[in-house]
């Protein structure tokens, strides 16, 4: 009977565990460089990430090759000579809400914009990276939007300073994403 | 009997404890055992279309035209007098298009022989790993070119369809490493007329290239062709060539010595006279510059 008891305890906490949990593998985080020369910009629509709304914790990892640009070249390019993608495939955020959220309280006519704060690793280096996400819950999706800077020396990714090059010391990044309830395969 | 109950409740106190712990730590692991298992295409074999005359398993990229200026001055052994062959001068200008990823076509203009050319090359198989693992690239390239010389008696005499030459080659590369690639390349040239009765028509070739990386920014290559011996004749000797990639970014920069002067598909191939020992080389170089056609003006993101 105590077994039964436990085992019913541990099925429920589990399923306690999944409820709380919200995913996404279609993500899209973009970036954008401009300078007076060219613009660059890329899109990564295969963003993976996780909230887990009890905890407040939130993840992303993306596959560097899966960046599109408007032009071969520029692809290549970005991932032999700047992020060295052979080396360091993925890029990696691990953070934190510093506040809870609820989905009755952020709706589509007025977001919750919640202060996250983690680890963002590009190229093989972590940063602390400190940021304010616009987040809503709409028809069982959280809808989480946001954006901030990146600066190409903190992440040790080398630009030469030739006439040619054209990229922008600070890059900016805006990251748009529709999460669901996960469901464990 | 209360002592039992009071290990069960620590256990069952414990176990929620690790679990909650289990659930911070590990959302990474849980998101990457998410991800699904895909297909890495190598990029980047070679840097250009062309390792220095010979075309490479690589394209211009889908809707990409790019501009190719190949360019050699003269022998080197003719010393100060011609400033080690900075005097004079060999060109071809060409165009290519990539249709998309794996299919491109090309015009080209050379001095030898004033040939126009114009050529498809299909990417059959690309190097890849991951989900499906493929050991190695295999492209198909094949250029036809027409002599518009006007000053040949041999060939005023004859009809225009004298004029024309074909180049078909077959190649296989891999990307050893991050640094390291080859290419072996195996065709056949065919020209409708030759002046010597000694040689053939269809010439069989190979070819070996090579790229081997130093830094970033700056490659080493090196480009052989070889024929059958019995089938062209003297003065004809195989092509080496020995160059040095310079990349800046939508720029590939390519400087060589070599000791064949033309850079038409076929002539470099069955006619190439410099000699590597009598320092009868040339240095040459390659640019080109890639444009982007069809962007799109409404950016979705």
């Amino acid at each position: 009977m105590k077994t039964l008891f436990l085992s019913f305890m541990i099925g429920l906490s589990n399923l306690a565990y999944c409820q709380n949990i919200y995913f996404t593998d279609k993500g899209q985080i973009s970036f954008f460089s401009t300078t007076p020369i060219e613009n660059i910009s890329a899109v990564n629509n295969k963003v993976y990430s996780m909230i887990n709304l009890e905890t407040k914790d939130i993840v992303f990892s993306l596959k560097m090759s899966d960046f599109k640009f408007e032009n071969q070249l520029m692809k290549e390019h970005f991932l032999e000579n700047y992020v060295e993608a052979s080396i360091y495939p993925k890029a990696n955020y691990k953070g934190v809400f510093l506040s809870s959220l609820n989905p009755d309280s952020c709706k589509t006519s007025k977001p919750c914009k919640i202060e996250t704060q983690g680890e963002l690793t590009i190229h093989g280096v972590s940063q602390m990276q400190k940021t304010t996400t616009n987040l809503y819950f709409e028809k069982n999706e959280w809808i989480a939007k946001t954006e901030f800077w990146v600066k190409l020396e903190d992440f040790k990714v080398k630009v030469p300073q030739l006439l040619w090059e054209k990229l922008s010391e600070k890059i900016k990044v805006i990251v748009d994403m529709k999460y669901r309830i996960y469901i464990k395969n | 009997m209360a002592l039992i109950f009071q290990k069960k409740a620590l256990f069952i106190l414990f176990y929620f404890f690790s679990f909650s712990i289990f659930a911070q730590e590990d959302l990474m692991k849980i998101l990457e055992s998410e991800q699904k298992p895909t297909t890495e295409y190598i990029s980047a074999t070679f840097k250009g279309t062309r390792i220095v005359n010979g075309p490479s398993i690589e394209q211009p990229g889908k809707k990409v035209l790019q501009f190719m200026i190949l360019h050699r001055f003269g022998s080197i052994n003719n010393g100060m007098y011609d400033f080690f062959g900075l005097d004079q001068a060999r060109i071809r200008l060409g165009l290519d298009y990539g249709i998309n990823d794996r299919l491109s076509v090309g015009l080209g203009r050379s001095s030898a022989y004033k040939m126009v050319d114009a050529y498809i090359k299909y990417k059959i198989l690309r190097q890849s790993t991951g989900e499906k693992n493929m050991p190695i690239s295999l492209s198909v390239y094949s250029d036809i070119g027409f002599n518009t010389l006007n000053d040949d008696p041999d060939l005023n005499e004859r009809q225009n369809i004298a004029r024309f030459s074909y180049f078909t080659q077959l190649m296989v590369a891999r990307k050893f490493s991050e640094r390291l690639s080859f290419q072996l390349g195996l065709g056949f040239v065919h020209r409708n007329f030759i002046k010597n009765p000694f040689e053939d028509n269809t010439v069989l070739f190979s070819s070996l290239s090579g790229r081997i990386k130093i830094t970033k920014r700056f490659a080493i290559t090196s480009e052989y062709f070889v024929t059958l011996p019995w089938q062209i004749k003297s003065p004809y000797n195989p092509s080496l060539s020995l160059g040095f990639e310079i990349e800046t970014g939508g720029h590939v920069f390519q400087m060589h010595l070599t000791n064949a002067r033309d850079m038409a598909d076929p002539v470099y191939v069955t006619e190439t006279r410099g000699d590597w020992s009598k320092g009868d080389i040339f240095f040459g170089f390659n640019i080109s510059r890639a444009f982007v056609l069809g962007k799109k003006k409404d950016k979705t993101w």
